[in-house]
């Protein structure tokens, strides 16, 4: 029946023969099997620490599990094989395979699960397919986490073009235009790309890492090409069509981990491998995105919301066992089971899966709520993502948060700025959370493995709080940080609904702001604490320690202005870090007890305008973030004025500087008094001069 | 048993996947794959009597329609299927019937009331084949459909008219080529925006030495007044004589209001749906595509302050047509509640 089948189709496709692309399609599926391999783990644990419980392919996305939209992708791509390769939760991958409507007979796609339990990189999982040798021929590389509605053939067959003209092309990667200021590219994939644009073929690969502010691109990239292109709008759909050299390449070059080392590789040895990658550009309809961390997370929820990934949309049939949901006007998608109270309304962007019922007075928007929830009376949920069997108290405040599955809160809980909590947490009555992951019980150090840098606080019996832990921790460990606090779900302050969509953008900008110290800085200034807290715990000589902050200087290659700046910024948090110094008087006692000692270091490095300026700047960027200088900020001017660190006409400069933002003002305003003193001390001795 | 389920559920399967990769296209061949489909199930399928066999369809066909919600056309072949096991379980019994009274009275068919109401229960040995030969006439008449309509232009389009139509429908231009053979005159394209389908239309109304011109969405309200006649196609035609037409129908139908023009509507039989429009939002109705035609993704910032939507579809009342052109000739909108009676039975309008 299904060579009836077929033979059916291709009377079909005869009959309208003068489709080319189809045909295309057709004979590339009459020449083999189009094989896909799809790494179910992407190894590097943007969604950690909710992956302890559920692998990173089985977060749901508008209420459908990432692995089911890579799926069904695929098959409609006419995908024929696909191998899964799964390391850490194969279990439940495979549970969710056999559940699925991939495993019924009359599936057109075949799929084979593989596991690996050691498998810890994308290098791995290529050296174990290169070793059980089930590649046969051109495939589609993807991971297990992406959504997309991208047609593979077309790609598939631009590769076997290149091949043609080629014969060391080994991978084609397919990229995506995405504008300048728009959520959708993933921190993590910042690159630049050169490309020789006559044929497409890859030059170089810089990664942008955060604070990165130059690349560098050798004579010799474009010396032998016409016409080059270089490329900063795309974003990374994590697609690659790779050919059969690629898994032995993988076992030849023991270093290659992750795509990105892969492709260096390849490019900086492109004599010695003799191996070419290219690119391909998707046309503006198509859309594939791979979700790696939250804030993936967040702009592809909006992008399927906004339907960029039509079909794959939550009213359209594709997932068989879900009855589809109602689009309404506001792109608000509801199922026909959900119960709404009375009162409450739901303002725009929203998906409420089946069965869930909304209490009255509640307030939705911008959010995804799943299956089986139970929401109570005056809620106002906000840009969060709630997943399924969630039953949230009456009078909580939810936003820029995500709720995991079955999780239970009590009444009055606020959540906010990227809280997360993980499946299976129980939070009591009023309790507010800022920023917080929350898991449902003490995680193991084996479950840890090598992130042991959190410090777990019992909220209650299922709820932890992960903090940093401070000893532990070290700059090195900062994208570890970003994990943790980061979260991207609206990092930057104040949830007013005015702001929300330029907070999204905004806090892009502020995460290559709000983080930075770029590492040797970071290095140089936790060396610097580090010197002068042993300085003032052991007396020792100034001279000595400005000797020690020298020579830390010439070590981390700091310019001198930056090295003023972090001198005096650490000066100012050492008080707040030896004593419990939280109120401002009790600061300043303090900072004038240690200025005692260090009044030498302060007169060594603040010497010229520039360094009173840099000196200003460090003040002004303390007493922003910290409470008790703020308070004490005019007295610490007198202070430093007293002691003739500060000039006069520096600080009337720096005072007139000011930006618009409201932080700057609020600081120029505390600071007003002394001004004032400061200018009629000035007319005063000018009168006293005249006379 | 279970391989023939399974066979039907795999073919089902490819059909749906087709339709969703764009292999199938066009309401026609749509149409005449589900029939197919049916078909397997008529042959295949464990069944005895019509009762049983209507079980099997209904629910295949309820599969169909929950899966391809937006292709009104299968769920109207399920219907007409339905139909044809209905009015042939009626003959066969009564062609039994008539060999004890083979007279059939005027008075007899306005009393037969009552055993019309029938539970299709009864076995009847050569319902499978009689079946299968009315589905095969039905088939037929699928096939010629097109032709049909297309024979029907010499009386609709005189010479040196100017007519215009929008997007690509397969039946009106098979219309104009036919019209074409016996008669000169103009034709005037909308490209409908965003997907632009007109311009294909014209290259190949183009190639057929047809007069063609092709404008802008935005010229149709100015061009109108020169138009003698527009003629478009159809997604569907609703219960009421409405239309679900491509997006653009329905100020092509208000611009030719406003100037008095006639809209001629090229509907085959397969299109009259028994819904109604049951709300002018867009649940079930519409179908909103990716926004990509209408702003591009790399225009950056501007994509999450605005909702963009891409519907395909447009509504039309039935007041704004003026005539429907099927198969079987030209029917008013008021009409086409008969043409539903006749074509579906009432308790099929929901599968």
């Amino acid at each position: 029946m299904r060579i009836d089948g077929s033979t059916f189709m291709l009377v079909l496709m005869s009959k309208r023969a003068s489709k080319g692309l189809k045909n295309s399609a057709e004979t590339l599926q009459k020449e083999d099997v189009v094989q896909a391999v799809v790494i179910v783990d992407s190894f590097k644990g943007g969604f950690h620490p909710i992956t302890y419980f559920i692998p990173a392919a089985l977060v749901p996305v508008v209420n459908t599990p990432l692995l089911d939209y890579t799926l069904e992708w695929l098959a409609l791509s006419s995908v024929q094989e696909v191998i899964l390769f799964c390391s850490s939760h194969a279990d439940l991958i495979k549970e969710h395979i056999r559940k699925s409507k991939w495993n019924e007979l009359a599936s057109a796609m075949v799929i084979t699960v593989m596991v690996s339990e050691t498998c810890r990189s994308l290098g791995d999982a290529m050296r174990d397919l290169d070793a059980k040798a089930v590649i046969r021929s051109d495939f589609i590389l993807v991971f297990g986490d992406m959504v997309g509605n991208v047609n593979l053939l077309p790609i598939l067959e631009h590769h076997r073009k290149l091949q043609k003209q080629d014969k060391g092309v080994v991978m084609t990667m397919v990229y995506k235009e995405a504008g300048h200021g728009y959520c959708s590219r993933s921190v993590d994939d910042k690159a630049v790309l050169t490309v020789d644009s006559s044929t497409g073929r890859v030059l170089l690969h810089n990664k942008m890492k955060v604070g990165t502010k130059r690349i560098n691109i050798p004579l010799e990239t474009y010396s032998d090409c016409p016409q080059v292109e270089l490329r900063y709008d795309l974003q990374d759909t994590h697609v690659a069509v790779c050919s059969p050299a690629v898994p032995p390449l993988f076992s030849d070059n023991f270093d290659f981990q992750t795509r990105d080392d892969f492709v260096r590789g390849l490019l900086m040895n492109e004599e010695i491998l003799g191996s070419t990658i290219y690119w391909y550009k998707l046309d503006e309809a198509q859309y594939a995105a791979h979700v790696s961390n939250w804030q993936m997370y967040q702009s592809v929820s909006h992008d399927i919301i906004y339907r960029w990934v039509y079909p794959f949309v939550p009213d359209s049939p594709f997932i068989q066992d879900v009855e589809p949901y109602v689009f309404l006007r506001h792109n608000v998608y509801k199922q026909k089971s959900v119960r709404l109270g009375k009162g409450c309304l739901l303002e725009e962007d929203i998906v409420i899966g089946e069965n869930t019922s909304v209490g009255e007075n509640t307030h939705i928007s911008h959010s995804v709520v799943g299956k089986y929830c139970h929401i109570g009376k005056n809620v106002t949920i906000y840009k969060s993502y709630i997943w399924d069997n969630v039953v949230i108290g009456d009078n909580c405040h939810i936003s820029c948060a995500v709720v995991g599955h079955d999780s239970k809160l009590g009444t009055g809980v606020r959540l906010c700025k990227g809280s997360v909590l993980s499946p299976g947490v129980v939070l009591p009555s009023d309790i507010h959370l800022d920023a917080n992951i929350v898991v449902c019980g003490p995680l193991h150090r084996k479950q840890s493995l090598d992130h042991d840098v959190y410090k777990q606080e019992k909220l209650a019996e299922k709820a932890y709080r992960l903090l940093l832990d401070e000893t532990e921790y070290d700059s090195e460990d900062s994208g570890q940080a970003q994990k943790l606090c980061g979260l991207w779900l609206g990092t930057s302050g104040g949830d007013s609904e005015s702001e929300s969509e330029e907070e999204l953008s905004a806090s892009n900008e502020t995460s290559d702001r709000a983080s930075p110290v770029p590492d040797d800085t970071y290095l140089f200034f936790s060396e610097v604490m580090d010197s002068l807290t042993r300085g003032y715990d052991d007396k020792l000589h100034p001279d000595n320690l400005i000797l020690e902050i020298n020579s830390s200087r010439y070590a981390y290659n700091v310019s001198v202005r930056e090295v003023n700046y972090f001198v005096v910024k650490a000066l100012l948090s050492l008080p707040i870090q030896a004593r419990s110094a939280d109120s401002a008087p009790k600061y300043l006692k303090e900072f004038n007890k240690m200025l005692q000692d260090f009044l030498p270091i302060l007169q060594n490095y603040v010497r010229n305008s520039d360094a009173q300026h840099d000196c200003l700047q460090a003040l002004e960027d303390m007493a922003s973030s910290t409470d008790t200088l703020h308070d004490g900020l005019s007295k610490l001017l007198h202070l430093l004025y007293e002691k003739d660190i500060l000039a006069e006409d520096i600080i009337m400069k720096w005072y007139n500087s000011g930006d618009e933002n409201s932080t700057s003002t609020a600081l120029r305003k505390q600071v007003a008094p002394f001004i004032q003193w400061l200018k009629e001390a000035d007319e005063e001795s000018d009168e006293s001069d005249s006379d | 048993m279970a391989k023939n389920s399974n066979k039907t559920e795999e073919n089902r399967n490819k059909f749906i996947n087709d339709i969703k990769q764009g292999k199938v296209w066009g309401s026609y061949d749509i149409a005449f794959n589900t029939v197919n489909l049916l078909k397997d199930v008529i042959v295949n399928g464990d069944w005895q009597t019509a009762q049983e066999l209507m079980v099997l369809i209904t629910a295949e066909g309820r599969k169909l329609t929950r899966s391809l919600p937006m292709q009104a056309s299968v769920g109207n072949m399920v219907r007409r299927v339905l139909k044809i096991i209905r009015e042939e379980y009626v003959a066969t019994q009564q062609n039994k019937q008539e060999d004890v009274d083979a007279q059939e009275s005027l008075h007899k068919i306005v009393t037969s009331e009552g055993d019309v109401v029938d539970d299709y229960s009864k076995l009847l040995p050569d319902l499978r084949s009689s079946i299968m030969e009315h589905i095969g006439e039905f088939e037929m008449e699928l096939e010629t459909s097109a032709d049909n309509i297309a024979q029907q232009a010499r009386q609709h389009i005189h010479s040196n008219e100017i007519i215009m139509t929008l997007g690509k429908s397969a039946s009106v231009e098979a219309f104009l080529k036919k019209a074409a053979t016996e008669r000169k005159f103009e034709v005037i394209v909308a490209e409908c925006a965003p997907f632009c389908r007109g311009h294909e239309l014209a290259v190949s109304l183009g190639k057929s030495k047809i007069e063609t011109t092709v404008i802008a969405d935005s010229a149709i309200f100015a061009i109108m007044s020169r138009v003698n006649k527009v003629i478009i196609g159809t997604h569907t035609v609703m219960a009421n004589g409405g239309l679900r037409a491509v997006c653009g129908s329905h100020i092509v139908a208000l611009a030719a209001k406003h100037y008095s023009v006639p809209v001629i509507v090229l509907a085959p039989m397969y299109k009259l749906s028994p819904q109604y429009l049951c709300s002018y939002d867009q649940d079930a109705f519409n179908s909103f595509v990716s926004p990509e035609g209408v702003l591009k993704y790399s225009d950056g910032a501007i994509l999450s302050k605005v909702h963009v939507y891409n519907p395909v579809f447009d509504y039309v009342p039935p007041e704004l047509v003026t005539l429907f052109i099927s198969n079987t000739g030209g029917h008013a909108p008021s009409y086409v509640y008969r043409l539903l009676s006749e074509l579906y039975h009432p308790d099929d309008h929901d599968l």
